[in-house]
């Protein structure tokens, strides 16, 4: 039987749903298998062309399966501009063999889903018709965000129909929840759709590893870079303003990176003075000694890049709440958070259900 | 407290002591030898040999006899293993003289960590290092690589910068000035400007303490040693990095993160510190301290044998708020036949261009038992009959003895310059221009002040952290809450005697004006509740005096919709109504936490008072109620508060009462990082305050 896990947008948390039902199912001796028909995200893996997320999935769930069985086709740029040619693909062919072959080797069958019910059709592949043709059940994954949640859920359920077993909102933020409760859960109560959970927002599944930003910002790790630069980072901050000011911004974020000029010893020794995980210097400048030692005694991160501080902070703003799970601190924070908030046992019920 | 062989120490032992004229171990020793150090002196150089007629020892084992102060001049490895040699010959005292330390960064840093631990073990309190040294006059210990020994005195002075000391050093023996104790700090990895407070407030021999400060690390202590020395004598002190500019400059020299300049004027003046703005200041105010009593009173008369300069004295004098004595009809009566009828006998007293050293000695010498007049100031421009020398010499001696405040400012340079000296050598500060000596009466004026009100009184810290406060703070640092609104920090704020005006809330705007009808109120005010909007009035999310039920839904609407408009991402849950409180006057207090002081409040008169005009007071917590009701009274705008235009008075009492609430919840609460309560509303005398909006910032306290 499978389960295709869909969302309404990109980042919803597909992969961390897979990963948490496979861990919690697998837990209580069910034998879950995983296939992403169609993945975007290419990578070679010893020589092979391999999807990123499934890679890790295949991984995480111990899936004893050759990357073209979990992943049979990957997005590369040559796809794509055969698809613009309008070139016959002969995609099917290959996801069904590996869906067949997936299916074969368990009891419950993730699939993971395109981005929403829209993406993969310029492939022929439209998700909506991979659910009909293979008779999956839907868990529906959203971002909340207020009204435009309830447009995205109520037309997703409507093109789904009785496949449709609920949704899972995810990213709830603390003062939502109560709201989420009193009122989003009935109101789709009501319309006889189940939500199967609220994952609240957290910081640690937003988090950068320092060793992670270090690499995207192209930066040298002057301290800090010791095992790997393990250290998370939450949110991030600039510093461009009066020593004063920044204490005042400085205490209200913790876990944070600061992005400053190099030459800002006074915003340096302010985020020093703070919560703060990471100091980002721009510009090219080599850091203060003064400042350095004192990071290094707090054991905070420190990074210098060549870059200005606009142009940092561009990068990393592209950077956090769109980030993939893959560090195994957040990989546990994730599981335990969807067991805590997601009726898993409720939902493995739902698939065994006959249709 | 500083062990007293640091500065009166039997024997000294000079760990790299040198017979080479160019080095720094040549100039600490030959000093000490040069300015007659009685005691026992050690040289110690693996050459061996002598210096100056003293032998030098091969190694510290080698001194024969006990030590009481060891001085450093050698590479920072080799201070770290002199040290305890030097703890088993028993000295109680060091002084780090080289560089090479936390100034240098990277391997620095840690060799000072190292000399830290290393004097901890051994009980060894140390001076420096990267210091000039240390010298007292009244022990003939020059144990510094100064250029020369400055006479004995009175004024004692710290530095926390060697090139300091060496320029008032210089000014001290080129101007013959008496100092009793010169100190530099250095880096402070042990020794700092407390303890050397805390040592000279006691100091039988220093009646003024001068120091210059770029940054204090350990603000509260400063605070505690101000406080017990000032009462009992002056104490002076140049804070650099007072901008923004000189602030980063300090940070990066110090490599402390400089503490706003708000935090250091608020303990200088709650420690009773007066400051200087300059160094000249610092020497202006050093003379006066050294040289004269304090005022009795603050009635000052001039003298003058020119217009002008009296002139300028007068207004500096009225802009000081210092009064102009009377010219008693006593006084008038005794130096009236001495003078030209063409002098003036106001205040200035005017003895006009030809007078000579007699007629000014005719006028001193009455004043010398004047009653009527506390403090004088004798001004002379140098004019053809002038007789500058046998002047100086009159006035030094008609107040010799007496406890009258005299100051002097002779103009000029070329025919003045001897007279400067003799009025100096006599005890009779002069200054070079008459504004410098009324500056410095006003700051004597100060200190008579601070000395006579006492101490302010402790804020008992009582940290008795009230169960719902405790428990707000806490559930919110567990959601990882860091910035919280009204909503959140509102039931902190009333579990310290706060009141807010009713509120409820409301999701929408039938619930709105049902809210409204049921809290019975005339007036309301309706404000946005997002967790993300934290300056509610940036986004149109607040709208005051709401009357009646259509008044109230509409307000909902466009609340609500200007917040979705101005900031789409917020999460909006809803409004807060509020009875509208009226007939007050708008108020800011808060609080942020210093770096180097702690939590420092703030006190203003709301809006364009504390926006535009900056018009705010300070203090650092715990505020005693003197200090609360100081605050309230310093900001410009407070005879607003008071009684304006015949406005009823505000509730001051209501006022520094919630100062010190809020003085005590940042102590009690180290979680809170920074508060503001915006607006305070206070009402008339009686009718107390509300609370109207307020926010936190909390973090895990360290």
């Amino acid at each position: 039987m499978k389960l295709y896990i869909a969302s309404t947008s990109e980042y919803a948390g597909k992969t961390l749903l897979a990963l948490a039902l496979g861990t919690i199912w697998g837990e209580a001796g069910v034998k879950v298998g995983y296939v992403k028909p169609l993945g975007k995200i290419p990578m070679m893996r010893e020589g092979r062309l391999v999807d990123g997320d499934a890679t890790f999935l295949a991984d995480a769930l111990v899936l004893d399966a050759p990357p073209e069985a979990v992943c049979p086709v990957v997005i590369t740029q040559d796809l794509v501009m055969a698809a613009w040619r309008g070139e016959e693909l002969h995609l099917r062919g290959r996801i069904s063999a590996a869906v067949r072959d997936a299916e074969a080797r368990s009891e419950v069958l993730l699939v993971g889903g395109t981005a929403n019910l829209r993406d993969g059709v310029f492939l022929g592949l439209s998700p909506l018709e991979f659910i009909v043709n293979y008779d999956c059940r839907v868990v529906l994954l959203d971002r909340f965000e207020g009204e435009k949640s309830m447009d995205q859920v109520l037309s997703a359920a409507d093109a789904l129909g009785p496949r449709f077993l609920g949704v899972v909102f995810n990213r709830v933020q603390p003062a939502q929840e109560k709201f989420v409760r009193e009122t989003v859960i009935p109101f789709f109560g009501a319309r006889g759709m189940r939500v199967l959970g609220a994952v609240p927002s957290d910081p640690v599944l937003g988090s950068v590893s320092v060793g992670a930003l270090a690499d995207s910002l192209s930066a040298s790790v002057v301290c800090g870079g010791e095992d790997g630069g393990k250290a998370m980072i939450e949110r991030f901050c600039v510093g461009a303003m009066d020593v004063e000011h920044a204490l005042r911004v400085f205490r209200g974020i913790s876990r944070k990176a600061v992005v400053t000029g190099g030459y800002r010893t006074d915003i340096q020794l302010a985020a020093l003075e703070t919560d703060t995980v990471c100091l980002v210097l721009t510009g090219g400048v080599a850091p203060n000694e003064l400042i350095l030692a004192r990071a290094r005694e707090k054991g905070v991160a420190l990074l210098t890049v060549a870059e200005d501080t606009m142009a940092t902070v561009d990068r990393f703003e592209s950077l956090l709440g769109r980030l993939r799970i893959r560090e195994p601190e957040k990989i546990r924070r994730g599981v335990d958070l969807v067991r805590a908030s997601v009726d898993t046992a409720g939902l493995l019920s739902l698939c065994r259900l006959p249709s | 407290m500083l062990p007293g062989e640091l500065f009166h120490p039997g024997s000294v032992a000079v760990v790299g002591a040198s017979r080479n004229p160019e080095k720094v171990g040549y100039g600490v020793f030959s000093n000490l030898v040069q300015a007659g150090f009685p005691g026992q002196l050690y040289g110690v150089n693996p050459g061996g040999g002598e210096l100056l007629g003293h032998p030098l020892y091969p190694s510290i084992e080698a001194i024969p006899g006990p030590v009481d102060l060891g001085v450093f001049v050698v590479p920072p490895k080799a201070i770290l293993e002199g040290i305890p040699a030097l703890a088993r010959k028993g000295i109680k005292a060091a002084i780090a003289i080289s560089a090479g330390f936390k100034e240098i960064g990277g391997e620095g840093v840690s060799l000072e960590r190292s000399l830290k631990e290393a004097s901890a073990a051994v009980k060894i309190r140390v001076l420096g290092p990267n210091c000039l040294g240390l010298i007292n006059t009244h022990t003939a210990l020059n144990a510094s690589f100064s250029r020369g020994t400055p006479p004995k005195g009175a004024i004692s002075f710290f530095s926390q910068s060697g090139a300091l000391c060496t320029a008032v050093l210089d000014w001290a023996i080129g101007r013959n000035v008496g100092f009793s104790k010169f100190i530099s700090l250095g880096n402070k990895a042990d020794i700092s400007e407390s303890d050397i407070m805390e040592y000279l407030a006691d100091d039988p021999d220093t009646r003024v303490i001068l120091g210059y400060v770029e940054s204090i690390d350990d603000g509260r202590r400063f605070l505690r040693a101000a406080r017990n020395a000032t009462p009992r004598k002056p104490v002076i002190i140049v804070k650099a990095g007072a901008t923004g500019a000189g602030a980063r400059a300090a940070s990066s020299h110090t490599g402390s993160l400089a503490g706003s300049d708000r935090a250091y004027a608020a303990a200088f003046r709650q420690g009773g510190v007066l400051r200087a703005g300059t160094v000249d200041d610092l020497f202006d105010l050093a003379l006066g301290f050294a040289m004269q009593p304090l005022p009795r009173g603050d009635r000052l008369l001039i003298l003058t044998n020119a217009g002008g300069p009296g002139i300028l004295a007068a207004d500096t004098a009225e802009r000081l708020g210092i009064p102009l004595a009377g010219v008693s009809a006593a006084l008038r009566k005794r130096v009236h036949p001495a003078l030209p009828s063409t002098a003036s006998l106001a205040n200035p007293v005017d003895i006009i261009g030809d007078a000579r050293a007699d007629r000014y000695e005719s006028v001193l010498s009455a004043l010398r038992d004047e009653p009527s007049v506390d403090a004088v100031l004798v001004l002379l421009t140098p004019q053809a009959m002038t007789e500058p020398d046998e002047t100086a010499r009159a006035t030094v001696s008609a107040f010799a003895g007496s406890d009258k405040t005299v100051f002097a400012s002779f103009l000029g340079e070329a025919t003045v310059a001897s007279s400067r000296r003799i009025l100096s050598d006599g005890g009779v500060p002069n200054y070079p221009v008459p504004e410098r000596a009324v500056q410095t009466l006003s700051a004597m004026l100060r200190y008579s002040r601070i000395r006579s009100a006492g101490r302010p009184g402790e804020e008992e810290a009582l940290s008795i952290r009230p169960g719902n406060a405790e428990r707000l703070v806490c559930e919110a640092l567990a959601a990882g809450r860091r910035a919280l609104g009204e909503e959140e920090s509102r039931g902190i704020l009333e579990a310290y005697g706060f009141t807010f005006p009713r509120h409820a809330f409301a999701g929408t705007s039938d619930a709105a004006v049902a809210a409204y009808r049921e809290m019975g109120c005339a007036s309301a005010a309706m404000k946005i509740v997002s967790p993300q909007v934290l300056h509610k009035t940036d986004v149109g999310g607040v709208q005051l005096s709401l009357h009646g039920a259509e008044d109230v839904a509409r307000a909902f609407i466009e609340i609500t919709s200007s917040v979705r408009r101005l900031a789409p991402s917020a999460w909006i849950a809803g409004v807060s109504i509020q009875e509208m409180v009226t007939g007050g006057r708008e108020l800011i207090v808060g609080m942020s936490r210093d770096p180097q002081f702690g939590p420092l409040l703030m006190f203003g008169l709301g809006g364009i008072y504390v926006e535009v005009l900056k018009d705010v007071s300070f203090r650092v917590a715990p505020v005693s109620r003197r200090d609360a009701e100081e605050m309230v009274r310093e900001i410009r705008a407070w005879p607003l508060l008071a009684a304006y235009r015949g406005s009823e008075p505000a509730d001051e009492g209501a006022i520094v009462e919630a100062l010190i609430r809020v003085s005590r919840l940042s102590c009690d609460f180290p979680e809170i990082q920074e508060l503001d309560i915006n607006p305070l509303l206070v009402l008339p005398k009686g009718k107390g305050i509300r609370a109207i909006d307020c926010r936190m910032t909390i973090a895990e306290a360290p």
